[in-house]
């Protein structure tokens, strides 16, 4: 290869040595860039689908202003016009921002793994996580873009009567963080397959699923701004905490996004469960904190311990349904990574993947709901929950955790016993979770209609929905029978499954550390069963 | 081979199957470095999978590749500091021109500043595209996409370059500049594994080859190894002005001499042996009173090590 003697020149217009050395600058800036941010953002100036947008964006809030004042001329001088304009202008922004960003996100990341171009980015040095936060950090890029393009009429709002900083702030930054979080959901969906035409159903899924939040984030514009201003308590302090919780829940939930992203197009070979778990437990902990600081303030408000204890099932039941199709044997590269001494064993543990791991974990963070909901309802009751208060939330919380640890210990024996004769993968596996569920819900239905017995409370035991909507209407529910028979069947149930599992899980919950990273012949028989045998990549 | 000599490339017994379908069954070499490792076999014969596999993109499932001692399994990030692949296909990003999809490459390896530059500005010059470097890559030829390809897998300096059906669809000019930039790849020390049907130029430029059918490696050595290894390495033709029968029986007595036809003043056998013994072979001819009125010998090139090699099954 010859060698250069000279430093590269970046090409430019003929000349300005201003306009060289502010070039030159800008380049020596951009190296500290991620790469993907550089090259999209060079890609979307000279996109035509965002300058189309952009202008689009622009002429119709100039439009809306002509509009809206000629509508409301003279009354605009004196009358509260403020948040009607706002709620145009953020109507108008949302499109880009709910619709056109998030799914430019997906596209931008779908394509690059239809096209090929992304195998190019896989083998180069940029981890998955980079991958996916440059592919961000470029939609946030647009989404400032968008944002300036409408900053002078949302000032001009500002002018206007009716309407105060903190709620133009307020609004704007919650688009921009429904926006953030849409786009690293698509992010995630892109990563899901490789085959165009599961990327062609997920597109129009995708799709659907944006014009959804988009209506929703319409109405909640015209809602919020418009009729129902008393949620603008700002000199309230459980305003600012209530606001704070929000964003909590929303930043643990966007690193949720981004972690799954990064592990699905995480090289085979390594750890691709890490992240996600750490990711898992770190909102676990943030739903848990805000419940515990939430009971404590309201001692005699069940509400906020029975919402957070049924968020925590349903983050563990999703992220377990996956997690229980995780393949058993782990790689040499993950095994080598074990840790030598024991007592960092007993952490690194929780976060290898394989299913009986996994169950394990869910297990223990759902014990962990449990306890902790049961401390904060014991000090509730030093603070003025009455006994039946805490007895009926007590049964409450420990029935509504029993139905996923139920559920994923069966669904774990189910896919374990599946295994034996087909391949399981965490896709698979979500699908069986999801007809077990089912027909937890449908069979109680089935049976009385078959029965004609008229209705009965009895057979719906095993539908968790029932149990949750009934038990959060209260009345003589939670005292029933019936709720008392779930919470004896699922008791012996869920230890049943518990040490089923750990039976067969026994092997897999103490992994050998890999020592050897010569390689030995006889390898070649034991390697086949760590990398799953998938569809030819090549067809 | 040299065996005292760490080997860049490294397949150690390598196995990849899609469900019943053995892509890649049981793959052995070893290339060294600067070395031009020319990867020949049918299509569906497993090349591309497993230089898939040596590339980071697919993992085996069984075995191992190596490159510079670190595994694709266990040491990925390693290999993919040392490795540039060049796959067959390969989408390009819409509104790039051929300078940014470099510079974009060049920043995804880590490299910065005059380093930065300085790699783009070689590889430009390289593989000639220092005079498009402001086209979009959409408008490129054939031709100068594989260039940008090439450039793109070597951008970061790499020491072992995999690249699978460079040639493909390529015009001979192309082809033929092609093959002078592989060649100038492998004299700046490049360890190269290159695949591609175009076998009259794999083996002008490789130093060893290696023949794959049905994901098994059935030959592999220098060209000339693999021809002493096959039953005839040239085909000779004599015209004898008199007396071919005796001729025929005289070549018949000596072992190298195999598949001898008479057809009228023509004798055509098989030597199976050195070729400089075809020159000691003439004068012994002459030497015994046979009066030689032509003497040919047409040697057996890869193609024809190839056809004899494989025998053309698909899976």
């Amino acid at each position: 290869m010859s060698a250069a003697d000279t430093p590269a020149s970046t090409p430019t217009t003929d000349t300005d040595p201003r306009l060289m050395k502010i070039d030159r600058w800008v380049e020596n800036a951009s190296e500290y860039f991620n790469p993907i941010l550089v090259k999209e953002t060079r890609q979307a100036l000279k996109s035509r689908q965002f300058a189309v947008t952009f202008a689009l964006v622009l002429v119709t809030s100039w439009l809306w202003s002509v509009f809206a004042i000629f509508i409301n001329y003279p009354q605009i001088l004196y009358a509260s016009a403020g948040p009607l304009l706002l709620v145009g202008y953020l109507d108008i922004l949302l499109f880009p921002l709910v619709v056109i960003i998030p799914f430019t996100a997906f596209r931008s990341l779908a394509a690059e793994r239809e096209d090929g171009t992304f195998e190019l980015l896989s083998i180069s040095t940029l981890n998955p996580r980079q991958i996916i936060w440059g592919k961000l950090i470029s939609a946030i890029v647009q989404m400032m873009v968008y944002f300036s393009a409408i900053a002078p009429c949302i000032a001009f709002t500002y002018l206007l009567r009716g309407i105060d900083i903190i709620t133009i702030g307020y609004a704007l930054t919650v688009v921009f963080l429904l926006s953030v979080v849409l786009s690293a959901s698509g992010l995630m969906l892109a990563c899901v397959s490789r085959k165009r035409q599961w990327q062609s159903a997920l597109s129009v899924i995708v799709i659907i699923l944006y014009l959804i939040a988009f209506i929703s984030a319409l109405t909640a514009c015209y809602g919020l701004i418009l009729e129902s201003t008393e949620w603008r308590a700002y000199n309230h302090p459980d305003f600012w905490m209530a606001t704070l919780m929000l964003w909590s829940y929303s930043f643990s939930m966007l690193f949720l996004l981004i972690e799954l992203a990064a592990a699905q197009i995480t090289f085979e070979s390594e750890n691709r469960s890490a992240g996600v778990r750490r990711m898992l437990l770190i909102q676990h902990f943030v739903i848990l904190g805000w419940m515990i600081y939430w009971c404590l303030r309201a001692p005699q408000e069940s509400f906020f311990l029975e919402t957070c204890v049924m968020l925590l099932c349903l983050t563990w039941g999703i992220a377990g349904i996956f997690m229980n199709g995780e393949s058993t044997v782990l790689s040499p590269r993950i095994k080598r990574s074990i840790p030598l001494s024991a007592v960092e064993r007993v952490w690194t543990n929780w976060l290898l993947p394989g299913p009986g791991r996994g169950y394990l974990f869910i297990m223990t963070c759902l014990f962990n709901v449990g306890i902790v909901s049961i401390f904060v309802l014991f000090i509730n009751s030093f603070q003025g929950l009455s006994y039946s208060d805490f007895i009926e939330s007590t049964r409450y919380t420990y029935g509504m955790l029993l139905y996923p640890a139920c559920y994923l210990g069966l669904g774990r024996v189910m896919v374990a016993l599946i295994s034996k004769y087909f391949r399981v993968d965490i896709y698979l596996s979500a699908f069986l979770h999801f007809f077990l569920l089912l027909g937890g819900m449908m069979l109680p239905v089935i049976l009385q209609i078959m029965t004609r017995n008229g209705y009965s409370n009895f057979p719906h035991i095993t539908n968790p929905l029932w149990f949750y909507f009934r038990g959060s209407s209260r009345g003589s529910f939670l005292g029933s029978d019936e709720v008392t028979l779930v919470l004896i069947l699922g008791s012996v149930a869920m230890v049943f499954f518990f040490l089923v599992n750990l039976g067969i899980s026994s092997k897999e919950l103490v992994p050998q550390r890999e020592t050897n990273t010569k390689y030995l012949p006889d390898q070649a028989v034991d390697i086949p069963q760590t990398i799953e045998d998938d569809a030819d990549p090549l067809a | 081979m040299i065996s005292t000599r760490t080997p860049v490339i490294e397949l150690r017994r390598l196995h990849r199957f899609f469900g019943s379908t053995k892509a890649v069954n049981d793959i052995s070499f070893e290339v060294y470095a600067g070395q031009v490792f020319g990867y020949i076999g049918p299509n569906g014969a497993g090349k591309t999978t497993s230089m898939r596999i040596l590339a980071t993109l697919d993992l085996p499932t069984a075995g191992d590749a190596l490159v510079d001692g670190y595994s694709v399994i266990n040491d990925p990030d390693q290999v993919r500091r040392r490795l540039g692949f060049m796959p067959d296909a390969f989408g390009v990003y819409s509104n790039v021109n051929c300078r940014e999809y470099l510079d974009f490459f060049a920043r995804s390896y880590g490299l910065k500043g005059d380093d930065r530059r300085k790699a783009l500005q070689e590889t430009m010059a390289f593989t000639g595209l220092d005079v498009l470097s402001e086209k979009p890559i959409s408008g490129l030829s054939k031709g100068m996409k594989q260039r940008l390809c090439l450039g793109r897998a070597m951008i970061h300096n790499p020491s072992v370059l995999i690249l699978d059906e460079p040639a493909a669809g390529l015009d001979p000019r192309a082809r033929i500049e092609l093959r002078e930039m592989i060649a100038r790849l492998a004299h700046a020390g490049k360890t190269v594994l290159i695949s591609s049907h175009i076998l009259t130029e794999l083996a002008e430029m490789c130093d060893v080859v290696g023949i794959i059918e049905q994901g098994q490696l059935l030959a592999t050595g220098s060209v000339a190894d693999i021809q002493r290894g096959q039953r005839s390495n040239s085909r000779v033709r004599i015209r004898v002005l008199e007396n071919t029968q005796g001729l025929a029986d005289w070549l018949t007595t000596r072992e190298v001499y195999d598949e001898i036809v008479i057809d009228g003043e023509l004798l055509h056998f098989s030597h199976l042996g050195e070729r400089a013994e075809e020159a000691v072979l003439l004068k012994e001819m002459i030497e015994a009173g046979f009066r030689i009125a032509e003497f040919g010998a047409r040697h057996s090139t890869l193609e024809d090590v190839f056809l004899n090699v494989t025998k053309g099954r698909v899976q």
